[in-house]
């Protein structure tokens, strides 16, 4: 085995994981927190903008941008700490995901709608409210239809 | 840092979600990496490691609409590469099985899962510090040694023992270390 260059190059020598440095990083996620809500604002517009260009023309190359972007927003809100577009956009993601062919516009616009919505309300961010869960839960129940009739048919 | 000297390490992080670059980066600053560059697209990621040269690179998937996984190839098998055995951790929100297998079949030598985590990246980092993988060259391959550790044969025959067998299956690695 030749020689360890890399672990050479930072010191060799290997005491265990440093806790100071991962509560160094957390705090510096933390800070980033104020804008996060900005952040999700963007990708919430940029999501809108992805189905717009899908509903004009539904193609592969649309539809893919539209996973791309709904995926970007996903990932953004759970590294992030909001768990209700969280849940929203990985039913959308799910939806987007797992099919060879168009996902129903309708379908997909009322994941768009409701994730416009919920970035709007702050109050609404997190799964504690009552009629957030609910349209979450009916927008899961509604994609899982669209998938098991659709995977019947196949 | 335990022992380590993470300030003398130059990282790149390539990724086309510019929340996703600040995080990493800023996380990998926290963690004392004092030179951290980063790119947004394929291209401006092949011009990065050909001007910085970095010690490890973490890469998003889907990098500029680009397979992220094309750029890894490139890395590892294009002659005008700059360090083909470079480590390289790829992030990404698709985890399901076939995805990590096009990860590590590509040559990376880590694949970290997203959302990302404080503690993700630093075991990674750890993990390609700590625990470099031979490179191994088949037909079909180049890049760190497929095989993670050595595991039981659970009473299948070994394959290596076939030489007319060339599956592309990792054989004897060839040295270099990523």
């Amino acid at each position: 085995m030749p020689p360890n260059m890399l672990k050479a190059r930072v010191g060799g020598r290997f005491a265990g994981i440093d806790m100071a440095a991962i509560k160094r990083a957390e705090t510096a996620v933390a800070e980033l927190a104020p804008e996060f809500s900005d952040w999700i604002s963007k990708d919430t517009l940029a999501l809108r903008s992805a189905y717009v260009a899908y509903r004009k023309r539904p193609d592969t190359r649309s539809r893919t941008h539209l996973n791309q972007t709904a995926n970007a927003l996903r990932i953004t809100v759970e590294n992030f700490g909001f768990p209700l577009i969280t849940r929203v956009t990985g039913s959308l993601c799910h939806l987007l995901s797992y099919l060879d062919r168009p996902a129903p516009p309708n379908l997909v616009e009322a994941h768009v709608d409701a994730i416009q919505v919920i970035s709007n309300q702050r109050n609404i961010l997190d799964l504690s409210d009552p009629t957030a869960h609910l349209l979450a839960e009916e927008l899961e129940k509604q994609v899982a239809e669209f998938l098991s009739a659709f995977n019947t048919k196949r | 840092m335990g022992g380590y000297r993470f300030d003398r390490l130059r990282l790149l992080v390539v990724d086309d979600n510019a929340h996703m670059r600040r995080l990493v980066a800023t996380i990998l600053l926290a963690f004392g990496v004092d030179n951290v560059y980063k790119a947004d697209t394929a291209d401006a990621a092949w011009q990065a490691l050909r001007d910085i040269n970095p010690d490890v690179v973490f890469l998003d998937c889907m990098a500029d609409g680009t397979s992220g996984l094309d750029l890894v190839r490139l890395v590892r098998t294009s002659a005008a590469s700059p360090n083909p055995f470079v480590p390289i951790i790829m992030m990404s929100a698709q985890t399901r099985p076939g995805r990590v297998l096009q990860a590590r079949d590509a040559g990376c030598t880590e694949f970290l899962a997203k959302p990302v985590t404080v503690n993700g990246i630093m075991t990674r980092l750890i993990s390609v510090i700590e625990n470099p993988r031979p490179f191994v060259r088949t037909n079909s391959y180049f890049g760190p040694c497929r095989r993670r550790r050595e595991l039981a044969h659970f009473g299948v025959p070994e394959r290596r023992s076939n030489k007319a067998n060339d599956t592309g299956v990792d054989t004897d690695p060839i040295g270099a270390v990523a």
